[in-house]
């Protein structure tokens, strides 16, 4: 195609759009809805998988040793530990650190503090693991009961807590798969909308389509202004999207933040800002282009 | 230029058929004036449609140019239309562009470069007098001026023939007038035309060949001929 037509095409498609303002705007209106809507979705997830890295943070499991067990022997555990896939993470508590931790805690509580004193130091030595993923302490907690640690250790308070965290791998799980779902059935709605939108306004050019026919028009001559009429809608939709979207994270981020403590949203956001951005920008045009020409195609045969 | 040989047309309809062009065989050569004369629904539009590739006959085979029409490709029917203006009774103009830009679109179509475009629009524009209306859009014009802009678009790629249907059935008698004053005009200049019209008055006025239709039959083709059933 040669540089004027393509020329001709786009300024016959700008004409489109901008002497019918108030169709374009309505169509623009409800492809922005879809595209906030993924957006938002995305963003979601995004704070869903925050939130949930952080409840994950929190689990860890203890595992007491024995008081005999000399801390070379400790390290030496701690290093294999440290050497197995599942594991993130192991910090050492020796038996001095959790009393000074005990006491500080408890230092408001006469009867405890006198009966340490007594005692002199009951707690035992632990080694705190945390795993990558909350589904992966099985694995790791087998490794220490029936390997040759199976001697050094005294408890492992993983049976209390196991619950807890198979209940959180669980959820977990579920959010992820539960939040794709919701995620592709919205985004199906949405873009069925935006797609029937541009189908009724391309109806109103029925006719018109059938006189360009009848007086010689090429198809993509015909074709081509609709291209970029529906290219039009959603560019301008997207960035109607960007630019709601980017003032109500900047105030609701700190909001999101208390929920989900480690997780900045608007951080993240203006992080990926352009490949959100470019993400928004072709979901609009690819919805609006593909919309047209799907629409169009119906009045072409004449 | 354009044959038809032993062509026909059939509908179906409810189950049943109906013939809306039947057997038809003429040829009209270059540079003519003929008009289709007939009453509605006697089957000018088909005739019409079919030289312009949008009807393909039941039997038979249409030539523009020693070319079989139906043998057109879709995707080639656009060259043909190029060749051929049309003139509808219901105008068919872009309603969203203005009478300069319609009458533009048919040359921006062939890929006329600009400079050409700016020069002959004005033309033909006055040609059909219509210079102070360049502006407009066709929902600010009378029925008489949008059947103006509708001719000068047709004229504006001198195509070789230009098909007319019904031109005048929406206007009134001075417009009417006007508009076959135009065509008569533009016949001079060289272009063949062909006028499909119920208007007695103004097929017995023009004294040019008619092609006489009904119920799908050509039953008369006269030089000089009048309106006669």
């Amino acid at each position: 195609m040669q540089f004027l037509t393509i020329q001709r095409i786009i300024k016959a498609g700008w004409n489109n759009f901008w002497r019918n303002r108030w169709l374009s705007l309505a169509t623009i209106s409800v492809m922005f809805l879809a595209i906030f809507s993924a957006s938002v979705l995305v963003l979601l997830n995004v704070i869903g998988q925050n939130i949930l890295i952080t409840l994950q943070n929190k689990v860890d499991v203890s595992v007491y040793i024995k008081q005999e067990v000399g801390e070379q022997e400790i390290n030496k555990m701690r290093s294999d530990l440290m050497f197995l896939g599942e594991v993130k993470n192991v910090s050492y508590v020796s038996s001095e650190e959790a009393l000074a931790k005990f006491k500080e805690r408890h230092q408001e509580n006469p009867t405890l503090m006198e009966s340490i004193a007594e005692l002199g130091n009951p707690l035992l030595p632990a080694l705190n693991i945390e795993a990558n993923n909350a589904s992966q302490y099985d694995a790791i907690i087998s490794f220490l009961e029936n390997g040759k640690y199976k001697e050094s250790i005294e408890k492992i308070n993983y049976k209390q807590s196991k619950p807890l965290i198979e209940k959180l791998s669980n959820f977990s799980d579920k959010v992820k798969r539960g939040g794709l779902l919701i995620s592709i059935i919205l985004a199906v709605v949405a873009g069925l909308v935006a797609f029937n939108t541009i189908r009724l306004a391309m109806y109103n050019f029925k006719n018109e389509v059938e006189v360009m026919r009848l007086v010689g028009a090429s198809d993509w001559y015909i074709r081509g202004p609709f291209l970029v009429e529906g290219i039009l809608y959603g560019a301008f939709a997207a960035l109607s999207a960007l630019i709601i979207l980017t003032p109500l994270l900047y105030f609701f981020s700190p909001k999101i933040s208390i929920l989900a403590p480690d997780s900045n949203i608007f951080k993240w956001y203006t992080d990926n800002f352009f490949l959100f951005f470019l993400l928004q920008l072709i979901l609009g045009i690819v919805l609006g282009g593909a919309s047209s020409i799907v629409a169009i195609r119906k009045y072409l045969r004449v | 230029m354009i044959e038809f040989k032993n062509v026909s047309k059939t509908y179906e309809i409810n189950g049943g058929t109906c013939d809306a062009l039947a057997e038809a065989s003429f040829d009209i050569k270059a540079g003519e004036f003929v008009s289709v004369a007939g009453p509605s629904g006697s089957g000018k539009s088909t005739m019409l449609k079919m030289i312009l590739g949008k009807e393909k006959p039941t039997s038979g085979q249409v030539f523009f140019k020693g070319e079989d029409i139906s043998l057109i490709p879709a995707r080639e029917m656009s060259k043909l239309r190029q060749l051929v203006g049309m003139v509808f009774q219901d105008f068919k103009l872009l309603p969203k562009r203005t009478v300069y830009e319609n009458i533009a679109f048919a040359m921006e179509m062939v890929g006329k470069p600009n400079k050409e475009i700016e020069e002959d629009v004005p033309q033909v524009l006055d040609l059909v007098g219509l210079a102070d209306k360049s502006g407009s859009f066709p929902y600010q014009l009378s029925g008489g001026e949008k059947q103006r802009v509708s001719i000068a678009r047709a004229l504006i790629h001198r195509p070789e023939v230009i098909l007319a249907d019904e031109p005048t059935g929406n206007l009134d008698l001075l417009n009417t007038w006007d508009v076959v004053r135009l065509l008569l005009k533009i016949n001079e200049l060289g272009t063949t035309i062909i006028l499909a019209t119920h208007d007695r008055e103004i097929i017995n006025n023009l004294n040019k060949r008619v092609l006489t239709l009904n119920k799908g039959r050509l039953i008369r083709d006269e030089e000089n001929g009048r309106y006669i059933l």
